[in-house]
């Protein structure tokens, strides 16, 4: 088999891209990848389905019908054929094309096009990789592609397997940005339009044929373990989280992974005018959106952020108070459907009333981050964090951070915070304390920020990545050899 | 065995017909159909079964039952048949059964107040005493609804186990099947083997399924071949009667279970208290309060929080909690009947098999009809609220939640902190504080003028 012997064409599959469609930090890195290899040259196609997003005349982006068409029937268990019919339309976001696939017939567009991007995400994903590989057919092959998470995994191995099919070695990375455990019987890879077919797998030292059905079946229908599979590289966004995914999946990957740190773009012009002595006022611009619970200008601010998940570890900061007299601690959340866990968190907050509050607005971006920065410290007490990008964001405006010993997070503040074990909610305290107080010496505001400059800007993620690249780029060439 | 004893009280489809005058009692509450259904029940369940039980423990050596009976139960049998309170205090005088608590009203008081859910398990405590002559000594929260801060609550209230329902998520490869400890205290748990109990709760009468028909000889195989310390089985007292008629042969299946099980050597009979303290905790079982379980439809809150109207309804009860509890007697007793969970359960909006039971107990035909019909009864706690508020009421009401007044580091929640509150505060913010009196406390201006001025 023949494998590209330089990466200029690089298509990334995803569901999400900040700009266009965002639901978490995937859509950012993914965009930062695309935007990052652009800028040096590379010729960039983003894959994604348009969740419904043409259909929104104010989405806030333009859009161009493609002349593409894949169109087919796909075979149920009951032996009954359901027809799809799948279209495209392209726009370009700073020098990358992205490609939003779409329904074309009621059918697939009513679940294809779905607003939610993760609602039906197994169908989404599905349908993605029939469409991927359509796409590919029609407009050519790329030399590298690159999946993100679960839901592309099927797209990339469609993609990887129609260019065997063809004589190429085409190179596949796969990131795993969050760990999902999502299992299906063989029969939901035939309907996303695998086949069953020999082909050549990596095994601890050296490629051998086997099976799409069988490699399916050894992981118990893990999507996420097939990807890691079939992937010529797979790859992650921080030691401490490839350590995690090799302890899940076997230390034999070791071999064919990689890290890519996600970066910001945040730096301390953002915040050129801000003073620490506007804390109390830009608390009160958040007070005055809403809050449940409330502060009482007494002690030190502290912040945290992010999504109302359990991941979070909102709980365990509030909670966390009662060991800290002298924090205060302002919440700043995304509500992510999880009514359950909000409510134990605002009972939690009115419990606490006065020493802690918490907003749901939608901040604008001055005020989050003039927040970031008045603020003390960042906490991050996460049950578990692949990367954590709120605490390079609070770093790079010299906002040191106090996070849970988990995934990502460790290596990421390094010694510029304090690192607590998970699920301690008195050492989190007593860190907290002791911050608040004064009492624990924290490095220099412009100290933490020249960190973040070096080691998490885009740069240092494309060189990351390209690293990356030529590691499924050699793997695949032994694949190419021995296949 | 575990047999979980309750009825509502439903509310008067019509209830909207009295307004805007203010219902009484007997205009809220529909006490011809509960009667009704009551009797219904009692005839063909409470006093059947529980006799064939009695049977049982007279017969044969070893049997022992569970029951937990919500107090509005309790109430329904003082009413209406007192004779079966009678048979409930002959098992227990024989030893034979053990009474659980619960919360008096079968309510979610758990999510709404501590105080208030201490308060309603003590009730069902005492009424249990006093009519049936049991100390509880295990408790469960209405509907085996269970995370680690309820465990460990009921622990500090005195009770040494929690009985809950085995939620494959919780146990991963674990197995139901042995004494668990709770996550944070040293509660004992036993939870439900719900496979074993749907088999006689849901699926006994099932002519699709390939085991009907259920005999006890086969039951009683199957609990033998069951690895593990003990088999929990819990289900409705209802079961045995109403949800499977006595046609279905469900009485002469619970007549020779007793027997059937003392044939097997390897089998015997325990209550929950017994069970929990005989076998040692093999592991914790670690619910988080955000991910709290309970053993109805999907293992979670979504039968009586699942929805919009749901829980809008539940936040209006969660509001007029602090107003009810300040004046207590008849208006908390109407708002805690109001907390019965079966009021939530009934405007559940789920579709298939989980729907079909919703549909199946409800009394109102339709979820948004059970809505209009509860919101109508909120209205008339409302009503009762406004009429029976008092400057005395005012000054018992404490808030936690957002009614609570804030200012530049002040936090006042209740007329006793707002006097402790310095007089330049109150100056600085007069306006502001007499509105919040007046809306919040429902004080007349010259009421709250007065909160204001005393110190």
């Amino acid at each position: 088999m023949y494998t590209p012997e330089r990466i200029r064409r690089v298509f990334i599959v995803s569901m999400e891209m900040a700009g266009l469609v965002k639901v978490g930090g995937l859509g950012e890195a993914v965009r930062q990848y695309a935007v990052g290899l652009a800028r040096r040259g590379y010729d960039v196609t983003v894959l994604m389905p348009s969740h419904g997003r043409h259909l929104d005349p104010s989405r806030g982006f333009d859009l161009y019908p493609l002349d593409f068409r894949a169109c087919g029937e796909r075979w149920g268990l009951d032996g009954r054929a359901y027809p799809y019919c799948l279209g495209a339309e392209m726009t370009f976001v700073e020098g990358v094309r992205v490609v939003m696939f779409k329904g074309l017939d009621y059918a697939t567009g009513h679940v294809f096009d779905r607003w939610g991007v993760y609602e039906y995400a197994e169908e989404k994903a599905a349908l993605l990789a029939r469409a991927a590989a359509a796409f590919a057919g029609r407009f050519g092959m790329p030399d590298l592609v690159h999946v993100n998470d679960w839901p592309t995994v099927l797209a990339g191995i469609a993609l990887k397997d129609l260019a065997e099919r063809r004589g190429i070695a085409l190179p596949l990375l796969f990131t795993i940005h969050l760990s999902w455990d999502y299992r299906f019987p063989w029969h939901y890879a035939e309907w996303a339009g695998l086949s069953d077919r020999e082909h050549p797998v990596w095994r601890v030292c050296c490629h051998r044929r086997e099976g799409y059905r069988s490699v399916w079946d050894e992981g118990w229908g893990s999507v996420e373990r097939f990807g890691a599979v079939e992937a010529d590289a797979v790859s992650t966004v921080s030691y401490g989280y490839l350590e995690e995914l090799l302890r899940k999946y076997g230390g034999w990957i070791r071999e064919k992974s990689c890290v890519v740190y996600n970066s910001t773009d945040w730096s301390l012009d953002d915040v050129k005018g801000v003073s620490e002595g506007d804390v109390w006022r830009l608390v009160e611009e958040v007070e005055r959106m809403g809050v449940a619970g409330g502060l009482d200008r007494r002690g030190a601010l502290l912040l945290a952020v992010g999504r109302l998940t359990p991941q979070k570890g909102f709980d365990l900061a509030v909670r966390a108070l009662d060991y800290a007299p002298d924090a205060r601690l302002l919440i700043l959340g995304v509500p992510a459907g999880d009514w359950g866990y909000e409510e134990y968190l605002r009972r939690l907050v009115w419990e606490r009333g006065g020493r802690v509050a918490l907003s749901t607005a939608r901040l604008p971006p001055r005020l989050y981050k003039a927040l970031h920065y008045v603020a003390k410290a960042l906490v991050m007490p996460s049950r578990w964090e692949p990367f954590g990008i709120s605490a390079i964001e609070a770093m790079a405006l010299g906002t040191p951070v106090i996070a849970t010993r988990v995934g990502g997070l460790a290596e990421v503040v390094d010694g510029y915070g304090v690192l607590v074990e998970p699920e301690d909610v008195e050492g989190l305290g007593r860190a907290v304390q002791a911050v608040a107080a004064g009492q624990y010496k924290l490095p220099p505001r412009e100290y933490i920020a020249s960190y973040v400059d070096g080691r998490f800007r885009l740069v240092h993620t494309v060189d990351m990545l390209e690293k990356c690249y030529e590691k499924a780029r050699q793997f695949a060439y032994y694949r190419g050899i021995s296949g | 065995m575990f047999f979980e004893v309750h009825q509502p009280r439903r509310v008067r489809p019509d209830l909207y017909r009295v307004y805007p005058r203010r219902p009484g009692d007997l205009e809220i509450f529909y006490d011809e159909l509960n009667r009704s259904v009551f009797e219904r029940v009692a005839e063909k369940v409470y006093r059947r079964a529980t006799k064939i039980i009695l049977e049982a423990a007279r017969e044969v050596p070893g049997f022992k039952a569970t029951f937990s009976v919500s107090g509005l139960a309790l109430e329904q049998f003082r009413r209406w048949a007192p004779d079966v309170l009678e048979l409930f205090r002959e098992l227990e005088s024989m030893g034979a059964a053990e009474f659980t608590a619960q919360t008096y009203f079968h309510s979610l008081a758990w999510f709404i107040d501590r105080g208030e859910f201490r308060e309603q398990v003590e009730m069902q405590v005492r009424a249990v005493e006093e009519l049936i002559g049991h100390r509880p000594r295990a408790a469960e929260n209405t509907e085996f609804i269970f995370n680690n801060d309820v465990a460990c609550f009921l622990h500090s209230m005195g009770f040494s186990t929690v009985v809950t329902e085995g939620v494959d998520w919780v146990l991963g490869w674990r197995s139901p099947n042995y004494v668990y400890k709770a996550w944070g205290c040293d509660a004992r748990v036993l939870v439900r083997n719900y496979r074993l109990s749907d088999d006689v709760g849901f699926r006994f009468g099932a002519r699709w399924w390939d085991q009907w028909p259920l005999t006890a000889d086969k039951y009683a195989a199957w609990l033998e071949a069951t690895p593990g310390d003990l088999v929990f089985i819990a289900v409705d007292y209802e079961t045995f009667g109403e949800h499977h008629w006595p046609e279905s042969g469900i009485h002469e299946f619970l007549r020779w279970l007793p027997r059937e099980v003392a044939k097997r050597p390897r089998l015997r009979f325990a209550t929950v208290s017994e069970a929990a303290s005989r076998h040692p905790p093999r592991d914790v079982y670690d619910v988080p309060p955000w991910a709290t379980i309970s053993w109805a439809d999907e293992r979670d809150l979504s039968a009586w929080l699942g929805n919009e109207l749901q829980r809008n309804a539940f936040a209006l009860l969660s509001w007029l909690y602090p107003y009810a509890k300040a004046i207590g007697g008849e208006v908390l007793r109407l708002w805690r009947e109001l907390s019965t969970s079966d009021h939530l359960y009934y405007q559940a909006t789920k579709m298939g098999p989980a729907g079909e039971v919703h549909s199946y107990f409800s009394p109102y035909g339709s979820a948004y009809k059970a809505h209009d019909v509860y919101t109508a009864a909120l209205y008339a706690l409302v009503l009762h609220i406004r009429e029976r508020w008092s400057a005395e009421a005012a000054e018992r009401v404490v808030f936690n939640d957002e009614r609570c007044f804030y200012g530049r580091g002040v936090k006042i929640c209740s007329l006793k902190d707002l006097r402790a509150v310095d007089a330049g505060f109150k100056e600085r913010h007069r306006r502001d504080l007499l509105r919040w009196l007046t809306d919040v406390f429902l004080l007349t201006p010259a009421e709250a003028e007065r909160a204001l001025s005393i110190r």
